[in-house]
């Protein structure tokens, strides 16, 4: 792990008051004063029950979501929303959404997709080789044949679409990717899959992930380390094997009593 | 438990959701749009040239020259076939005309409030709510008043509050797609709000705004009719079916077929093109 993080994130508060909520000063933020920085090459899971903000602060750092305090730097430097970015910070920080199916237009060719991240960023498209073949690779390179890029986001499963949801973050050779419950909407078998994908991908690569999810099994399974959220507020950050082995704060034994009382059911 | 009640139904369920009746409804704007299109190039007709000898002639009579006026004369001794044809062409070009311009100006408005929100979101809406406050016919007859009488101006007039409608749909649409990952997903990339527009809203919203544009087809013909019926609408040298209709009304008793003619011509065409535009509504799966 690197001295200096590559996400830094401050006394983060985002709140989505009404007018007389703003003026009445009563309604809770939806996220609280968050801090926590995240290394090239770590998994940083953000665990909690939904609605604790962590979709949340996961928008921030990307940049689809304008906070009210606080700062989110990546690189050294402060980053705000994803239109006022420079191309080279829109390439580095990629996400991959909850619902795959939902994340890719409908309309569109895995290929056409894919190939609409190198428009967008002529200096990332594939040197030397025809965009068909670099395609290919990548397509590949996410476990999926080439015959998939000729197809609709509406003929493949739900697998099939989170990893074209994938190939297309690592198109642009991101060095941060935030995966918002990016396994959450898929089956067992396909969850493993996936996050194995993610790891493999993680170790060749070099990618810093900050991974959003409500799965303790899932947190398990990939993270370095975990920031557990309640109520918009960082209650606990710990290796994954201290937070499994000593939760220090109240809400996370009771969110890892619950995560045990299901296993055992 | 609270009731779900159903808006109420302009036409009897069956009629409106029959695919028959849809495909009759578009075989029947098919024969118009030929008419309109080709039947001017195959009946020679002056729309200024009268002929005294020949007035109030009624159908299937032999006029002065020999030939016969299949659909009868009007009080000016002009062919009314002539006049059905040529005002048919005359309502196809109006209702394309204005209908292109309000999709084109309603789209763009529309897409551009719903995706950029904000000011500009507040700015559309405000400007729609103003039109949407006059009634559309009256703020036509003011605009057609206010200039000389000629095609260009009844598109205008007709397209100046025309195009509030399809905005109003194109926003809604847009507010709820630009909320959609794979739009997230290209902002996240960066692609160019112009590009995303194009390339990730426009495309589901354009199916909507067609189904509209059939209904709003059907509504500039009828304003259009109406403009020309008041003499607000086009010059006397060109045909149009509210003006013949206005000819023919000082005849009603003795020559019905001048005012009767066009006005079935005209129905012919309007409750096709709604029956056609509730069809597609209902396929594209949204409504006003």
């Amino acid at each position: 792990m690197s001295a200096s993080p590559l996400v830094q994130v401050s006394d983060l508060v985002v709140n989505f008051h009404t007018r007389r909520e703003r003026r009445r000063g009563s309604a809770p933020n939806a996220v609280d004063g968050v801090s926590f920085g995240l290394s090239a090459d770590e998994t940083l899971a953000i665990v909690g029950e939904s609605g604790s903000g962590k979709t949340t602060v996961a928008r921030c750092v990307v940049g689809l979501q304008a906070h009210q305090e606080g700062t989110v730097m990546f690189d050294g430097a402060p980053v705000g929303p994803v239109t006022r970015r420079s191309p080279a910070t829109r390439r580095a920080i990629q996400m991959v959404f909850q619902d795959p199916a939902a994340s890719l237009n409908p309309r569109m060719t895995v290929r056409s997709i894919i190939a609409e991240t190198w428009r967008t960023h002529p200096s990332a498209a594939p040197d030397g080789r025809t965009w068909d073949a670099a395609i290919d690779e990548l397509l590949a390179d996410v476990g999926l044949d080439p015959d998939v890029g000729t197809r609709r986001a509406t003929a493949l499963s739900g697998g099939q679409c989170q990893r074209v949801s994938i190939a297309r973050a690592l198109a642009l050779r991101p060095r941060l990717l935030v995966c918002d419950e990016a396994v959450s909407a898929l089956d067992v078998s396909v969850q493993s899959q996936i996050l194995r994908l993610l790891a493999g991908l993680r170790a060749a690569r070099g990618l810093a992930i900050l991974f959003i999810t409500h799965d303790l099994g899932v947190v398990r399974q990939i993270a370095d380390r975990v920031a557990v959220m309640h109520r918009g507020r960082l209650v606990e950050t710990a290796t994954a094997d201290d937070l499994f082995e000593r939760p220090g704060h109240a809400y996370t034994r009771k969110l890892l009593a619950a995560a045990l009382d299901l296993e055992g059911a | 438990m609270s009731a779900i009640t159903a808006r109420p139904r302009l036409w009897p369920v069956r009629l409106r959701s029959t695919p028959t009746v849809a495909a009759v409804a578009t075989v029947v704007l098919a024969v118009y749009l030929v008419v309109g299109l080709i039947g001017p190039l195959l009946i020679a007709y002056d729309p200024v040239a009268t002929s005294v000898a020949d007035r109030l002639l009624p159908i299937g009579a032999v006029r002065s020259d020999g030939t016969v006026a299949l659909l009868g004369t009007d009080g000016a001794g002009r062919d009314m076939l002539g006049q059905l044809v040529y005002g048919a062409r005359t309502s196809i070009i109006i209702g394309i005309s204005v209908v292109a311009a309000c999709l084109a100006v309603g789209l763009a408005f529309g897409t551009l409030a719903g995706y950029l929100a904000g000011w500009t979101d507040v700015a559309i809406s405000r400007l729609i709510d103003i039109l949407m406050a006059f009634p559309g016919i009256l703020l036509a007859i003011v605009i057609a008043g206010l200039f000389d009488r000629s095609m260009l101006v009844v598109v205008l007039a007709l397209s100046v509050a025309g195009w509030v409608g399809f905005a109003r749909l194109a926003r809604g649409l847009t507010l709820s797609l630009r909320e959609r990952p794979y739009v997230d997903a290209a902002r996240l990339i960066g692609v160019p709000t112009p590009v995303v527009i194009v390339r990730h809203v426009v495309p589901f919203v354009i199916g909507p705004v067609t189904a509209l544009a059939t209904t709003e087809f059907a509504g500039a013909v009828l304003s259009e009719a109406g403009l020309s019926f008041l003499g607000l609408g086009l010059p006397s040298a060109t045909v149009s079916w509210g003006q013949v209709i206005a000819n023919g009304k000082d005849y009603l008793d003795t020559a019905w077929w001048i005012s009767a003619l066009p006005g079935l011509a005209l129905t012919g065409l309007v409750v096709s093109t709604g029956l056609l535009g509730d069809h597609l509504t209902q396929r594209l799966g949204t409504s006003r």
